[in-house]
């Protein structure tokens, strides 16, 4: 059977290396993919990072840069005292309007083809298990090595709730898939945490509130423990259906697709 | 042992760098530095650096934490010690020394980890910190496998040497490109290539190559389950011990993100 292609109708782009003034586009990309981030910060990293204009390729449509990965040179100790060089890919991203046209995939090759002819026999980089992305690096032959551990303490939680808060709305700002699906959602949702108590916000007006008072009947209301939230909501390694079903996360009220873009909220994962 | 610690300054900066070169070599993955690495860091306000001190004033180890004013975040990046010192009884001091400054400054959330040191676990578990597995993840990919296999030469060398009572030829191949090493009584070298026969052979892809080396598999486990193929004259007893040499189990470590 003919697999069917996860691509989209194909357009034109081109792809050419890093020019001085592509951080203004660059940083808006990587706001959309990564978190806020400014120009200014983006070319600080790459002077900290000695990334070289040849070392960034850049996709773009219409002379607008639409999608980047970038190159950066590590040695790294791979026993016995001996350090090899591996070409660090970063800042893999596209804009979120021109994803599924394999520009990035393009990009990564052209990427690996320059550092190979740069001298570099392998390649590294660091990435999520449960983005797109990933999908694309194993394509390309690269092997999961290691998952990384945190360790967290909360000793104060309803401030790093109302930062989250903050956050959210600085991301929204930045993503246009986010703002494009809660366009017409006006809800309200009650999150009873067994360590800390109940802490209510709401999505209206185009943003996130926190609510004081906890609004007469929200629309979602849940109850979990903190370890469960943080494992959802920061580390993304806890699926909400799992955390139902092992009845870590009780839903106590909400209509199903309220709670599809509530677990997308949480997540902020937007992509189909 | 009595262990004292302070709060890094400039000047520490050299003995600090030393102290991260001898204790990554205990790792696979760390990455180099240089001493413009540690003076940016040094430099930094928002970063808080303590050191342990031993009783004949040595630095026997160091912990770098971040405070970010705005978010009232802090985050406890990486925990250095000696590896001639017992990790633990260095690292607590730090890492309450850390923790206590932070706290001082009234972070409303504390995290810390590392991709991956297992040792200082114990130590945030007793602060009362919730573990949590994350998915970010470290992938690795060759390129260019006969260059690897190069690089990797003087490594398996080095390794051979450790291998007492045995002498011979052996030979890495991994997607149809080969590493040769020949070990004599007097010395091991790596050569280029050789028409007497191989005394000790492993087959095996790129992919099992790549674990093997971050020690992230067992290379009998993997002989056993046909992830690598050895052809060798040798018993089965040497066979193993030959692969224990020369793929170790290590603890796979970066401190590094880019």
């Amino acid at each position: 059977m003919k697999e069917k292609s996860s691509l989209e109708k194909s357009i034109e782009y081109r792809i050419r290396n890093y020019k001085s003034g592509d951080e203004i586009h660059l940083a808006r990309i990587f706001s959309e993919c990564f978190g806020p981030t400014t120009p200014r910060l983006l070319r600080q990293w790459y002077r900290r990072m000695k990334v070289l204009p040849e070392d960034v390729f850049i996709g773009e449509v219409d002379r607008k840069p639409v999608s980047c990965v970038e190159m950066v040179s590590k040695d790294l100790h791979l026993g016995e005292g001996v350090y090899v060089r591996t070409a660090g890919i970063s800042g893999v991203c596209t804009d979120s309007d021109y994803r599924h046209k394999g520009i990035v995939t393009n990009l990564l090759k052209l990427s690996l083809n320059h550092a190979e002819n740069t001298g570099a026999s392998n390649s590294s980089l660091y990435t999520g298990l449960d983005i797109p992305a990933h999908r694309i690096y194993s394509r390309l032959g690269f092997v999961n090595v290691m998952t990384a551990r945190t360790y967290i303490k909360y000793l104060d939680f309803p401030f790093v709730f109302a930062r989250w808060i903050r956050m959210l709305n600085r991301q929204l700002k930045d993503s246009k898939i986010a703002t494009r699906k809660l366009q017409s959602w006006e809800k309200s949702i009650a999150i009873e945490l067994q360590e800390v108590g109940l802490l209510t916000f709401r999505f209206r007006r185009g943003r996130f509130q926190r609510l004081r008072k906890p609004p007469k009947k929200p629309d979602i209301v849940f109850s979990t423990d903190i370890l469960t939230y943080t494992q959802i909501l920061r580390e993304g390694v806890f699926e909400w259906d799992e955390a139902v079903n092992t009845k870590k996360i009780t839903l106590k009220r909400g209509e199903p697709s309220d709670v599809e873009m509530l677990k997308r909220i949480l997540r902020w994962t937007w992509e189909d | 042992m009595q262990i004292q610690t302070r709060e890094a300054r400039k000047e520490d900066a050299q003995q600090m760098l030393n102290l991260y070169n001898d204790f990554a070599r205990e790792f696979e993955g760390p990455a180099s530095r240089d001493l413009k690495t540690y003076r940016r860091l040094l430099r930094r306000k928002e970063r808080i650096n303590w050191l342990a001190i031993n009783e004949q004033r040595k630095m026997v180890g160091y912990i770098s934490s971040r405070f970010d004013k705005r978010r009232r975040e802090g985050y406890i990046g990486e925990i250095v010690v000696d590896p001639t010192q017992d990790f633990e009884k260095v690292a607590k001091p730090l890492v309450d020394r850390a923790y206590n400054t932070l706290v001082e400054k009234k972070s409303a959330v504390i995290a810390a980890g590392s991709l991956r040191n297992p040792r200082p676990e114990k130590i945030f578990e007793t602060l009362g910190f919730i573990g949590l597995e994350s998915t970010s993840v470290f992938m690795y990919t060759i390129l260019n496998t006969q260059k690897f296999l190069n690089e990797l030469a003087p490594i398996l060398a080095s390794r051979l040497k450790k291998m007492k009572g045995w002498t011979g030829l052996a030979q890495i191949e991994c997607d149809g490109h080969k590493v040769l090493i020949q070990k004599t009584e007097e010395n091991i070298d790596p050569i280029v290539w050789s028409n007497q026969p191989v005394d000790f052979k492993v087959t095996l892809s790129r992919g099992v190559l790549i674990k093997l080396i971050f020690g992230i598999v067992d290379p009998i486990e993997a002989n056993q389950t046909g992830q690598l193929k050895v052809d060798t004259v040798q018993n089965p007893a040497t066979t193993n011990q030959l692969l224990r040499v020369l793929f170790p189990k290590r603890q796979f470590l970066i401190m590094d993100y880019w």
